[in-house]
């Protein structure tokens, strides 16, 4: 009878265990959740249902409101890839509350360091880098410095324990999958940080002199004759000019077609990719690791294309914004009237 | 219970389906580059392409949980001490006399689904296992428990979890999955092909996903490490 009662009790809380990990760890239970969200009147905290496979990072909705390159930044001729992962950080801490903060700022004191000039928009890019450099030293990885900022050092060191435990390398998207449920947001936070930190510090792909011919955004489609957004800036450059790598990453696609002709697609890690449309010779090929500055195509007038041009697109969470908006020297470029408006201009898709 | 058990094989397939997103996307990759060189058509933007893997993933394992977690709502407790109503034919009931017939009369999914099933299931622990251990570990820190009792607590009750999970669950959604496939071969146990095949579509949605549990989303031994 005390066998069967103690049974009775263990079979219990483990189907409790059960239905807690099912309902904040499958698209099922997400569904469940939002269904009784619905019937109870409230908000429910589950993620949209394709979320579930990217562990929250590295998604699109992170940076629709994408802010532009920091004004701050605009006299700079380049970013160090520290830099520009201060500015993410900080355009990414900018936007939380004081609640969101604290995590962050109990990191910088671990440090030594003020965690009130976070909040400083002069100040703040250089002391959220200085926090991530010395948590990185710490916990040996800087994407688990980065969700140590967010989420809190604990936490993140927890996180980045359990992935080296299974054998890998501690990456967001790792750490984010071995946190207990609750920590979506700041995770979320850490994710568009390390994004917006990545794109900022991208080159350009030719001389930063070149005219940009069209932007990117809606506008009549100079072969099709109607609206249709432009998904990336076109460079005017003559048939045969170095094309370059804006960053370091893995080439995605190295393929030819009618719309984009020879097109390289690279990715840059952190939800970055760079595509380099209307090549007339492609030099790198699909699986090669490209460096920053490396030559890999030659521009031409390939596909759709009404003259020779470079068409340059940049995608973050898969979505792709404008170019412009994350580089500081061809922002320069870019009229007054422009650089006016884009501060508080959302990204178009 | 049998929500319970619903709940841990849909714990294990999406375990193994979240390993299985990239491969997808990387399938679509070739796929599209293919369809590229063929047609001459940049036919997917990176988005889409993105897209189309989860989604192709979430189908997926909307549908694994189709074959192999909805029929877990059907399991019912028995007591084995219990008389038997007399049939004419007596129905295999308990765990070794369904493991005899798979022997005697093997059929595909008899004998894949079953450990495909258990493999999905040790996913599942690991996952819950994991989240044992990160709950109590960050919980018992803010408690201001030092590391030395906060790690070793939490462990023990990953472990116990782990341990838990696989024994007191794991062997019922096994049986489980052995009485469906049981049922199914026998209605459609006309003619010997028939039966061999029965369930054979579930069988090959499940088996990927049951292999990605086992190899990727069960890393047992990282909660002895």
């Amino acid at each position: 009878m005390f066998f069967r009662r103690t049974r009775g009790l263990l079979d219990f809380a483990v189907a409790a265990l059960c239905l807690w990990a099912a309902a904040y760890h499958t698209p099922v239970g997400a569904l469940a959740r939002r269904l009784g969200a619905w019937a109870a009147g409230t908000r429910s905290s589950a993620q949209p249902l394709l979320a579930y496979y990217s562990a929250g990072v590295y998604d699109a909705n992170e940076v629709q409101e994408a802010p532009p390159f920091p004004p701050g930044a605009l006299a700079q001729a380049d970013l160090t890839p520290a830099e520009a992962l201060g500015y993410g950080l900080y355009a990414t801490w900018a936007r939380l509350d004081a609640a969101e903060r604290q995590p962050g700022r109990a990191v910088a004191q671990r440090y030594g360091l003020d965690g009130a000039r976070l909040d400083d928009p002069k100040a703040g890019p250089a002391e959220a880098a200085r926090v991530v450099e010395a948590a990185a030293k710490e916990l040996d990885s800087e994407d688990a410095a980065v969700a140590a900022l967010f989420c809190g050092f604990e936490p993140a060191a927890y996180a980045a324990g359990r992935v080296r435990a299974a054998g890998a390398a501690p990456t967001l998207e790792r750490i984010s999958r071995a946190l207990p449920p609750g920590f979506a947001d700041p995770v979320t936070s850490a994710s568009r940080a390390l994004t917006l930190g990545t794109a900022y510090a991208l080159a350009w792909p030719v001389p930063e002199a070149t005219r940009v011919t069209s932007p990117f955004g809606y506008r009549e489609h100079p072969m099709l004759g109607r609206p249709q957004l432009h998904t990336g800036v076109d460079l005017a450059v003559p048939v045969g000019t170095e094309v370059r790598a804006t960053a370091s990453g893995i080439v995605r696609r190295a393929s030819e077609d009618a719309l984009n002709g020879r097109v390289l697609l690279i990715d840059h890690g952190r939800g970055v990719t760079t595509a380099y449309c209307h090549n007339s010779e492609l030099e790198v090929r699909v699986g090669q690791a490209v460096a920053r500055g490396e030559v890999i195509s030659r521009s031409g007038n390939t596909g759709r294309s009404t003259g020779p041009h470079l068409h340059y697109q940049l995608e973050l969470g898969h979505s792709p914004v404008d170019p412009l908006l994350f580089h500081a020297r061809a922002m320069g470029l870019v009229a007054a009237a422009d650089l006016a408006r884009s501060p508080s201009r959302p990204t178009e898709y | 219970m049998p929500v319970g058990l619903f709940a841990l094989v849909a714990v294990g397939v999406h375990a193994a389906a979240d390993t299985l997103d990239g491969r997808i996307l990387w399938v679509i990759d070739h796929a599209n580059s293919w369809l590229n060189s063929l047609l001459g058509a940049w036919g997917l933007t990176n988005s889409q392409r993105t897209f189309l893997a989860r989604a192709l993933t979430l189908a997926w394992e909307l549908a694994a949980d189709a074959v192999v977690a909805l029929p877990a709502l059907g399991y019912r407790e028995e007591d084995a001490s219990a008389r038997r109503p007399r049939r004419l034919v007596q129905k295999p009931r308990t765990f070794a006399d369904l493991v005899r017939r798979a022997v005697r009369q093997p059929t595909l999914s008899r004998l894949l689904r079953p450990p495909a099933t258990a493999a999905l299931v040790l996913a599942a622990a690991c996952s819950i296992a994991g989240m044992v251990q990160g709950a109590l570990f960050l919980s018992l820190r803010s408690e201001a428990l030092p590391d030395a009792f906060a790690g070793p607590l939490s462990r023990g009750a990953a472990i116990a979890a782990l341990v838990a999970v696989s024994f007191a669950f794991g062997w019922r959604a096994v049986l489980r999955s052995l009485q469906s496939v049981d049922q199914l071969a026998e209605a459609a146990a006309k003619t010997r092909l028939r039966a061999f095949s029965a369930g054979l579509l579930g069988t090959g949605l499940v088996l990927p996903l049951a292999l990605a549990a086992a190899l990727d989303a069960a890393p047992v031994w990282a909660f002895f490490r």
